[in-house]
């Protein structure tokens, strides 16, 4: 597949995007249809609190996945959109492959949570300190790794290193609570400006919102000469270096950004599950699960990173839904130590995969995607689609002509 | 005082021969290939899994499974480049990168999958008996594990220098299109190069068997490890890797010693792994560079 030079399909349904010159008609048409798509998206979302727990949303969806537990789903979404979002900035757009997010994601989450237990600073606030904490993060890193000229996958392993870096020193650091990680105080009567709420409706429009303001950002970045300049460092850094593109800065500028989104998102995540622990949060699955969005969706593309979170999300709820359900309460331990013969283990293991095994088969999907976009469409889904639509349009040009 | 350090010592030098193991896999397909293979560890991981079962379910000695695995692994590796990863040789890193990552959870999650995400940890006879050396005690396995892994790096380094495979192997790391214009067959090469790779982490992860615990999430601390001992060595220098996974094995069996707590000496290792890339990129010993 021929990279395509755009920075992606149409921009978001986001408010300061505008037409543009986009020249032929055929594809104005095709942004327009897709833009309508967009809104239309957008107007349902912004609905479905309201609707959740109506008999038409119980007869369309599966049993159990409908009032909270769906809102729950889109908010997964929404923040894994966000989160890919900001990965996609420094990841996609500036070609430089991060593997961890995980770290600017926990650090925001510390931050913001350590405001608010000590300081009593609301976490609205304290997710902008979070979001200038992370970016000097960022920045430190990306003056230190683009300094001394580190690219391609010598980038990639510092920032692994980065991110173990900072999972090590989150567990061991007494004061912000170790290995036991942080509980944060439950209000029973929580205000807006403690950033906690009863019910899962407030946190639904929150995330939405955060994903469309990364989106507006992000769109914006796509046609601003900032985004020209990264665009030229992920295709060809050495000519864009030659003709002019102050390609250190902006690269760290890149960076910076992403951490401060990631860092947003991680004062999102602690309000959001009232609970933070290095162990689960700045580890290398979530570093890939951050990148996993904008990679199946498209790296370096405004939609890419939501496409793939609105692929990725629903498959592995499902999957854990369908398949991890009951297991059959037999731990391996016991099964390996039991008096039975090789047979009867044999069929009783048999069992336990059946139920669902050790869990992870979510993530087993996870897998598979990721290999097979990297093999089958290496820009993502949505460029791949742009492609087969050029394709068939070429095709039905010459059966025409 | 120096009891506790000769002790480290030791036990660094111990663990460091293991990671030469792990590291010289990963050189050789880097060298061989240039591709940075990011599912390393797991393969290590099921190394031990397979170490694990073949003593619980089959009462098979850890050490009579490594001689098995041997051939069993190289044909997994062989498998896997043929399938997998041959589609993205000579592609942009960031495409094998994304091709490995994905991999490596694949491979997690599926260790997790069949073998829940339980620590499991091996019980043997022997695994208490230790050798004394003036002040510092060091239990045979660790010893065992270390002579094994050295001998396999020996004999994959006479196997490069001596062999028409092994010197083929090595034109390959040197030139691409040369190679392939005095008639050497790249595709097989890579094969090998991989199968020689996975079998050599593999065996590292069966060695440590008897004294380490094994769990789906052990391979990428390993991954890192053996970057680390990579760069530092030179990028596909098999004696530079040898040399930096015994640094790398003593700079943490020390920084256990010295740090507030004994779990942080990894940090020392990726500080040591930072300020290399940084001021060194080319490794200790030379090398590709980074």
């Amino acid at each position: 597949m021929a990279p395509s030079p755009s920075p992606g399909p149409s921009p978001a349904p986001s408010p300061g995007a505008s037409s543009g010159t986009l020249g032929a008609p055929p594809r104005f048409f095709a942004a327009s249809r897709a833009r309508i798509f967009y809104l239309v998206v957008l107007a349902l979302l912004l609905l479905l609190p309201l609707v959740s727990e109506s008999a038409a949303v119980e007869a369309v969806m599966p049993v159990g996945l409908t009032g909270s537990a769906l809102l729950h789903v889109f908010v997964l979404i929404f923040f894994f959109a966000f989160m890919s979002q900001a990965w996609n900035i420094i990841g996609g757009f500036a070609g430089q492959l991060s593997i961890g997010h995980a770290a600017f994601f926990g650090i925001g989450a510390y931050v913001s949570t350590i405001c608010y237990v000590h300081l009593g600073l609301s976490p609205w606030i304290g997710m902008l300190v979070a979001a200038a904490v992370t970016s000097v993060f960022g920045a430190g890193l990306g003056l230190v790794s683009f300094h001394y000229g580190l690219k391609g996958p010598f980038f990639a392993l510092v920032t692994v290193a980065f991110a173990e870096i900072t999972r090590l020193v989150l567990l061991h650091w007494e004061f912000v609570g170790a290995a036991n990680g942080i509980l944060l105080p439950f209000e029973p009567d929580p205000t807006f400006w403690q950033f906690q709420f009863k019910g899962k409706e407030p946190y639904y429009y929150i995330a939405l919102v955060m994903m469309l303001c990364s989106i507006a950002l992000v769109a914006w970045i796509a046609r601003s000469r900032f985004g020209y300049y990264l665009h030229a460092i992920r295709q060809d850094e050495d000519a864009a270096e030659a003709v002019g593109v102050p390609t250190k800065r902006c690269k760290i500028q890149a960076i910076a950004l992403s951490a401060a989104l990631a860092g947003m998102g991680g004062t999102f995540y602690a309000q959001y599950t009232q609970y933070i622990v290095p162990d689960d949060m700045v580890v290398g699955r979530v570093s890939v699960e951050i990148l996993l969005g904008a990679v199946i969706g498209g790296a370096g593309t405004v939609m890419g990173p939501i496409i793939g979170a609105f692929i990725l999300i629903p498959v592995g709820e499902a999957t854990r839904v369908i398949f991890e359900g009951g297991g059959t309460g037999v731990s391996l331990s016991t099964l390996i130590s039991s008096d039975l013969g090789f047979g009867e283990k044999f069929v009783a293991y048999l069992d336990y995969l059946a139920s669902g095994g050790g869990g992870g088969l979510a993530v087993i999907l996870y897998g598979v995607l990721l290999m097979a976009v990297v093999l089958g469409m290496p820009g993502g889904v949505l460029p791949w689609l742009s492609g087969l639509r050029q394709r068939l349009r070429r095709r039905a040009d010459q059966a025409g002509g | 005082m120096s009891d506790v350090y000769l002790q480290a010592l030791l036990s660094g030098l111990m663990i460091g021969g293991v990671y030469a193991l792990v590291a010289v896999g990963l050189t050789l397909i880097f060298g061989v290939m240039d591709i940075i293979n990011f599912a390393h560890g797991e393969f290590l991981m099921f190394g031990m899994y397979a170490a694990f079962f073949a003593s619980v379910l089959f009462g098979i000695d850890p050490y009579v499974t490594a001689v098995l695995a041997l051939p069993a692994f190289f044909a997994v590796g062989w498998a896997i480049q043929g399938t997998l990863i041959k589609p993205v040789v000579g592609k942009s890193h960031a495409i094998q990168i994304l091709l490995t990552l994905g991999l490596s959870l694949l491979l997690q999650a599926l260790a997790q999958y069949l073998f829940s995400a339980d620590f499991q940890s091996l019980k043997l006879d022997y695994a208490d008996a230790t050798l004394q050396i003036a002040g510092a005690r060091i239990g045979w396995t660790r010893v065992a594990a270390f002579a094994i892994s050295m001998g396999l790096c020996l004999a994959l380094w006479l196997f490069l220098q001596r062999t028409d495979t092994g010197k083929a192997l090595r034109a390959c790391a040197e030139e691409h299109e040369g190679s392939l214009a005095v008639g050497i067959d790249l595709g097989r090469m890579y094969k090998i190069a991989f199968g020689l790779g996975i079998a050599c982490v593999a065996i590292a992860g069966i060695a440590m068997t008897p004294f380490f615990y094994v769990a789906p999430v052990v391979g990428p601390k390993f991954t890192l490890v053996a970057f680390v001992i990579v760069v530092l060595g030179g990028l596909g220098n098999i004696p530079g890797a040898v040399a930096g996974a015994l640094i790398v094995g003593v700079v943490e069996s020390v920084g256990a010693l010295v740090m507030p707590s004994p779990s942080l000496k990894d940090l020392a290792v990726y500080v040591l792994f930072i300020l290399v890339l940084l001021f060194r990129p080319q490794g200790l010993f030379g090398g590709k560079g980074a």
